[in-house]
């Protein structure tokens, strides 16, 4: 299968949404996905960034489009999952963590990624609440017509 | 698996370039320290007169102005910028994608050091923010030790010599990197497309779109392209009839940005409102015109048909030239703490008559006020979205999960500047 997987948010201090899309092509090159990544422009320092991974695993010109949007910037064109932290029931936090949360979500939409690198980086770095985060959302249900969606797809 | 993000290594790289001299215009989202605080046309003139003793120097710039071309430079001078320049008197390159953004480094500094000129990069997106898994070569840290003499600011271009130096320049890179366009389709940001990798201002680079029998292109890239065409002596038709990226995400300004007061609090709508300040969110949300300091003031040196307001930094007044008409207004942000010409507003969420005053912060000196209390209890999630919408604050946002029956507003505490801007542009008076 191939995703078209678009992250929005917004980069801070800590680093978080940099180290989120590190972690992403981490798992998919791994996972023998072939990554291509298409960054957008920020206006100014505090602007939502948008990275847009191409994760293509098959020749079939299926293909699934998701955005998780971190931080409820998102005004592109619909796709077929949409996560927010309003759909998510998660609840965004001043730090940023809430964004580990949302990462865990794509392990839903692509499931034979390995979780590994995240759950080994957070570990490494002793960020327990991000990586009880990561695993609560990792293992969550998507909304049912998203699932239906993705089950047809494949 | 080392995974880089190649703005950070960019800035590893450019630091590593040694360069004596480094401006980054206000609000141009690169993470690199700038050594001097200067409007942009003072800025260009500065790095080009330090390249011009033998300083090696880069700036990054929102948009190019048009690059003065009088002396010949000792030193390199690489002027960055992120969106197509209006004109292309001097060597450019184009770095659109983040594998080759090092090379394309190098031999910019390279040619701006043969040919005597400043050379300007103009790099996407794409290069600027994206993941790679190379590494950071080894950069060229040669450097040129500053020398004057009485000639040095006396010596002025030659244009045979000039023209000389770019041939030379552009033979170089075609030995290394030759390219010839085909497809037609020639957008800047569209990574898809097709796009000069370098443009030297020489005729003989025409071979490089003799395939091309018409340019299919952007509205965007248009003058440019034109511009292009123009240079290089070709007859070839440019069209703008490929529809430009839409925007994908919402645009977000920073906490404290004095033009959300400014816009918040007064009716400006019967005004032109022209700046100095150059901040593409800015431009994007508010109908501002940019202009320069001394512009303004050749424009005001008669009445005009509307009024207007001129809303500019306290550093950048000219104090022997303010005089404004009868319904033009100055607003000035205090950018330095010496006393402004007009009366400083102390509660500046409190300014609700449109007068000539200064404000007590500016885009680099934004100052920190007492945090906003939220009352919850009177908000509405509409009201809260609205004012979210209205204020384009990264502090102010909501969450609504299905715990919650309302939408709840939340104020980020490490960001808040206490600017009260969602105060003014709260309906329900919920904020305080």
């Amino acid at each position: 299968m191939n995703y078209n997987i678009k992250l929005c948010g917004r980069r801070s201090t800590e680093g978080t949404f940099d180290k989120i899309a590190k972690l992403i092509i981490e798992s998919a090159s791994m996972s023998h996905y072939v990554v291509t990544v298409y960054p957008r422009m920020a206006l100014a320092p505090y602007s939502t960034l948008m990275l847009e991974f191409d994760i293509v695993g098959s020749s079939k010109k299926d293909i699934v489009t998701a955005t998780i949007d971190c931080d409820n910037g998102y005004i592109g064109s619909p796709v077929d999952i949409y996560l927010n932290p309003d759909v998510l029931d998660i609840e965004r936090t001043d730090d940023l963590s809430h964004y580990w949360g949302m990462a865990g979500t794509l392990f839903k939409i692509i499931p034979d990624l390995s979780p590994a690198y995240f759950t080994s980086y957070l570990l490494d770095n002793k960020q327990n609440k991000e990586l009880a985060l990561f695993k609560q959302y990792s293992l969550i249900s998507l909304p049912p017509q998203m699932q239906e969606l993705l089950t047809g797809k494949r | 698996m080392v995974i880089n993000n190649s703005t950070e290594l960019l800035v590893e790289y450019i630091n590593g370039l040694l360069f004596s001299l480094v401006y980054v215009e206000e609000n141009f989202p690169f993470p690199i320290e700038s050594n001097v605080t200067l409007r942009k046309q003072e800025a260009l003139d500065y790095l080009i007169n330090a390249s011009v003793v033998g300083n090696k120097s880069i700036g990054f710039f929102h948009k190019l102005p048009q690059i003065p071309l009088d002396k010949p430079l000792r030193g390199g001078c690489l002027l960055v910028s992120a969106s197509l320049p209006d004109g292309i008197s001097v060597p450019t390159f184009f770095c659109r994608k983040p594998d080759n953004v090092f090379d394309i480094f190098a031999k910019a500094l390279k040619t701006s050091l043969d040919t005597n000129m400043p050379v300007q990069i103009i790099i996407s997106p794409n290069a600027l923010n994206s993941y790679i898994m190379q590494s950071m070569p080894i950069p060229n840290q040669d450097r040129v030790s500053p020398y004057i003499s009485p000639a040095t600011f006396d010596i002025k271009w030659d244009f045979k010599l000039m023209q000389q130096k770019l041939t030379a320049a552009y033979e170089n890179l075609t030995q290394s990197t030759p390219f010839v366009l085909s497809s037609g389709r020639v957008v800047f940001e569209q990574a898809q497309e097709e796009f000069p990798q370098y443009i030297i201002p020489v005729v003989e680079q025409a071979k490089s779109f003799s395939n091309l029998k018409e340019i299919h292109t952007t509205h965007t890239d248009l003058r440019f392209l034109q511009e292009v065409m123009h240079r290089l002596r070709l007859d070839i038709a440019v069209t703008a009839d490929i529809e430009a990226e839409e925007p994908q995400t919402k645009t977000v300004l920073c906490p404290g940005c004095p033009f959300v007061t400014i816009f918040s609090n007064l009716d400006l709508s019967g005004h032109m409102v022209l700046t100095t300040i150059t901040c593409p969110a800015v431009e994007k949300v508010y109908p501002v015109h940019a202009v320069t300091s001394v512009g303004y003031m050749g424009a005001m040196h008669r009445k005009l048909n509307k009024p207007t307001v001129f809303i500019t930094n306290l550093s950048e007044i000219k104090p022997f030239n303010i005089k404004p008409h009868g319904n033009d207004y100055y607003i000035v942000l205090a950018d330095i703490d010496e006393k402004g010409q007009f009366p400083l507003v102390n509660a500046p969420y409190k300014l609700k008559t449109l007068k000539s005053c200064t404000l007590p912060y500016s885009c680099n000196n934004i100052k920190r006020y007492s945090k906003i209390k939220v009352n919850t209890k009177s908000l509405t999630d509409e009201s809260i979205l609205k004012c979210i919408e209205k204020t384009r604050c990264p502090a102010i946002y909501s969450s609504k999960t299905a715990l919650d029956a309302h939408r709840v507003l939340k104020i980020n505490t490490a960001l808040c500047t206490g600017c009260k801007s969602c105060v003014v542009n709260c309906e329900t008076k919920a904020l305080s």
